[in-house]
């Protein structure tokens, strides 16, 4: 136990003095900025187009920038040129925004709070598992390609230990990268939006009956729960692909290949989710499933059979089997490098 | 003496490929083995194989009475090794390096890694990172993390690759002193003959995968041969095969070699000097391991 | 040094995070998974809605006209006549709205058939209701040289269902108002001059229905969107907007008196 915790030690200070905390920090850093400046900008377009569209200036704005959605998207609704299964999605997200006009909710202003949310969900799907894979692709790889991991496999370790010990530093580093997401993004937005809004309710609990968005069990809950559900989701993701990449790095030599592999594997992948609703298969690749917190704001296209436990048992089934055949390579490999 | 590395049967299989066939050698205590072959002839797979970096397709290896499959903490808990180029983590220092694994020790092993460095030579430079070393500093860094945890059995793997003349004399006199002054048994492979001749007990040669002998150097190189040399190589070599029936040896441009009882040299002379060759000088030498090798490779070039 | 600070940030990091996220994963999961629940989970929110109906209370039901989509104050015509009513009797009166956005007729059938739908049309003493509209939408986009055969089947269908769904309400109250409201239209120019035709056919048929029973009223809307489309129709150009709803409460209240 206490040479596992070594071992632990040992993979987070490597990945430290490798300086890769630094680069996703870095990373992070630039891309919370752009994104609060592009959430600022957004917002402050859209309330003055509404502003200039409705000779408005009360408080009241945000409902007719939400009546101006509304009207918007019914009008799509009656085009002929959406097929039925899209107008599906826009008038679960007409009612959707006929719920926040009713109970007073107003989905387009921020706050510190919304920010953090949002960011969380526009990267889940992407880049959030970009970083992970930054992070982990090299963990057995890299040792490969540099020949650092004769060392560890000549000490009386048992390879399990070794590549268990690593996952288990993984597992860690990722709620470092997730809690640095929540910090830096608190941070910045701090400066940007002055309204904090960690107790305003936020509507959640959307669900789909027949094609109908069927409000009656929508809830609302202060944001910080939200807040905490969505990086809770956040960690699960990162943990899945965390596993994926791990096994990657197993099984190939070199780093690059390493990172090649899993980036392209996950924007291929995601490409996959456009055929999710025709193309059974394609709901049973991780790429499609990474978008979870969807199901709690309600913004998913409808698709029969998919929820939110669908979706966490397929990742969890690609994570324990990426896991199992890492520890199966890992322990059978012939170290050639 | 106790065997401490028995090698049993080994054979190695990569996709169908035989690398190694049927390797078969023990290590006893105290000496120092020697693992002789032309580079590819599957050295390092052997070595790796020991240290269990690679598993064997068959057969077995034992150190210290453990297999190093079925018990592989136990059976390299007494092994110290470098496995080709020594290599680091570039991005720690060399202290951090030797810290990192002693950690994997068993933590009732008590290791100082001062007293070690300081043996080395290191001391000065051990909380440097490793990118800024030479490759000497290295391979000093090498041999600490081998040493730290005093180990029954020491393996090397071409540890003279990259070192210079006054390396390799230092490192000479550092096997000599680690196998008599403290009874460690070492492992060394290596391409250069020369070097095994000079610091190994036994050696074992190894070519394509397969043993080609097994036994104490000062046997192997039992017996002399005869130098001639002449102005006509060719024709010599033509004069002893026919005529006495005696395979010789290219030795150099100008000069050929034979293994031959000292009763023969005074009738070859005789036919060379009839045969019109001029024989400028003829000597007699101690075989090297070198000409062993090359008898037994049929000339390969090696080191 | 810096390796115990990096060690031991990274652990209580995992360790706190751990904790917190155990806790908002559990949530997550209870939340998001609330959008593949059975269907009858749904009725018991409704059922225990209906359980509160009070005696002569207002009882609105239909589509997304008679919930209110449109009036930026969220009251919907219905919410005048309430209110209206109040200032009447001085007094509070208890008003249920359970229509929903995109009814159709078919839907509001099953949704009044509903076994616990009985006890809030006992109680009721005005029943409000707006259907029909997304039926007759859904037609007048097919093709004109099946629109005529089309146009009578739908209709057809949604009398037919709708005298279903009248002859249930009068199976439970007797002696309810009924009020249904008529449908306007959203082009009154020549160019739509053959779905106003269709509209006005629409229309006269429904009144004949309705008026084939007792306690009721047809509330046309048709006329009073005529000469007021861009006044009382709302940005998304489908429902009335704040203005409208009020005219068509106005209305009902007159009708009502």
């Amino acid at each position: 136990m206490k040479r596992l915790v070594n071992i632990v030690k040992n993979e987070i200070l490597k990945i430290f003095y490798k300086k890769r905390m630094h680069v996703i920090t870095a990373i992070l850093f630039i891309v919370i900025i752009l994104f609060a400046y592009g959430e600022h900008y957004t917002l402050s377009k859209a309330q003055e187009r509404a502003a200039v569209q409705f000779e408005i200036e009360n408080e009241e704005e945000w409902k007719n920038i939400l009546e101006l959605q509304l009207a918007d998207l019914e009008r799509r609704l009656d085009s002929a040129y959406i097929p039925d299964r899209g107008k599906a999605s826009i008038r679960v997200r007409v009612e959707q925004i006929k719920f926040y006009i009713d109970y007073d909710v107003n989905p387009i202003s921020s706050s510190v709070a919304r920010f953090m949310g949002r960011l969380i969900e526009q990267s889940i799907f992407l880049f959030l598992p970009l970083l992970i894979i930054l992070l982990a692709a090299d963990m057995v790889s890299g040792e490969m390609t540099f020949g650092t991991i004769k060392l560890i496999l000549t000490r009386p370790v048992k390879r399990w230990r070794i590549i268990m010990g690593k996952l288990l530093a993984l597992s860690m580093l990722e709620m470092v990268v997730i809690s640095m997401i929540a910090l830096l993004s608190y941070l910045i937005a701090s400066m940007v939006f002055s309204y904090s809004g960690f107790n305003e309710p936020v509507v959640t609990g959307f669900r789909v009956l027949e094609n109908q968005l069927d409000t009656s069990a929508v809830r609302t809950i202060p944001q910080w729960q939200y807040l905490l559900m969505v990086y809770a989701i956040a960690y699960f993701v990162a943990f899945v692909i965390g596993s994926l990449s791990l096994m990657v790095s197993v099984m190939v030599q070199s780093t690059s290949a390493s990172i090649g592999i899993m980036m392209s594997t996950l924007i291929g992948g995601s490409f996959l989710s456009l055929f999710i609703s025709e193309w059974k298969i394609t709901r049973y690749f991780f790429t499609t499933n990474l978008n979870l917190t969807a199901y709690l704001t309600g913004d998913f296209q409808i698709v029969e059979g998919l929820s939110m436990s669908f979706s966490i048992l397929v990742l969890l089934g690609w994570s324990i089997g990426a896991i199992i055949i890492a520890f199966i390579f890992f322990t059978q490999k012939d170290i050639l490098s | 003496m106790e065997i401490i590395l028995s090698v049993k049967n080994v054979s190695k299989t990569i996709r169908g490929k035989q690398i190694i066939n049927d390797i078969s050698f023990n290590v006893k205590e105290g000496q120092i083995y020697g693992f002789l072959g032309p580079n590819g002839a599957g050295k390092t797979m052997t070595i790796r194989m020991i240290v269990g970096l690679m598993y064997p397709t068959s057969g077995s290896i034992e150190i210290g009475g453990y297999d190093i499959r079925k018990s592989f903490v136990k059976a390299i808990s007494q092994v110290g090794c470098i496995i080709e180029n020594p290599e680091f983590y570039e991005y720690f220092s060399g202290f951090d390096n030797l810290e990192l694994l002693r950690k994997m020790e068993p933590h009732d092993l008590k290791l100082g890694i001062n007293e070690i460095v300081e043996w080395v030579g290191l001391s000065k430079r051990i909380h440097d990172k490793v990118s800024t070393y030479s490759l000497g500093m290295k391979q000093r860094l090498g041999i600490a993390q081998a040493l730290m945890k005093k180990p029954k059995l020491l393996i090397l793997d071409e540890p003279t690759n990259g070192l210079d003349p006054a390396g390799i004399i230092e490192f000479r006199n550092l096997v000599q002193m680690l196998s008599k002054e403290r009874g460690m048994t070492i492992f060394i492979s290596s391409h250069q003959l020369s070097e095994i001749q000079m610091i190994c007990d036994e050696v074992a040669i190894v070519l394509h995968g397969k043993m080609i002998q097994n036994s104490k150097v000062q046997a192997l190189s039992q017996g002399h041969k005869i130098i001639w040399h002449v102005d006509d190589v060719p024709k010599a070599r033509k004069i002893l095969r026919e005529k006495f029936d005696i395979e010789s040896f290219k030795d150099s441009q100008d000069s050929l070699y034979a293994n031959i009882d000292d009763d023969y040299i005074e009738r070859i002379n005789r036919e060379l000097l009839f045969s019109d060759i001029a024989v400028k000088f003829v000597y007699k030498k101690q075989k090297s391991l070198e000409d062993l090798f090359m008898e037994l490779t049929g000339g390969e070039t090696i080191g | 040094m810096i390796k115990k600070i990096i060690w031991y940030t990274v652990g209580i990091i995992f360790v706190l995070g751990l904790g917190f996220f155990a806790y908002g994963f559990k949530n997550a999961i209870s939340i998001g998974n609330a959008i593949n629940k059975e269907p009858n989970n749904i009725a018991t929110t409704e059922e225990e809605k209906i359980d509160a109906f009070e005696a002569d209370s207002v009882l609105v039901i239909g589509d997304s006209l008679a919930r209110g989509t449109g009036d930026l104050t969220g009251k919907g015509f219905a919410g005048y006549v309430v209110e209206g009513l109040e200032k009447e009797k001085g007094a509070d009166i208890p008003y249920y709205n359970i229509a929903i956005e995109g009814l159709k007729t078919q839907m509001l059938l099953s949704q009044v058939k509903e076994p616990k739908m009985a006890e809030g049309i006992r109680q009721a003493g005005i029943i409000l209701i707006s259907i029909g509209g997304n039926d007759l939408r859904a037609m007048t986009k097919t093709q004109s040289e099946e629109k005529l055969s089309s146009f009578n089947e739908a209709m057809r269908i949604f009398l037919d269902q709708l005298d279903q769904i009248l002859r249930v309400i009068r199976l439970e109250n007797e002696k309810a108002m009924i009020v249904f409201l008529g449908l306007y239209n959203l082009d009154y120019s020549a160019t739509n001059a053959i779905n106003s035709e269709y509209l006005l056919e629409w229309n006269h048929a429904t009144q004949k229905l309705i008026e084939s029973y007792e306690f009721t009223v047809f509330t046309p809307t048709y006329d009073l969107f005529k000469l007021n489309l861009e006044d009382y129709i709302s940005q998304d150009g489908l429902h009335p907007n704040t203005k409208g709803h009020a005219a068509i409460g106005e209305r009902i209240l007159i009708n009502l008196n």
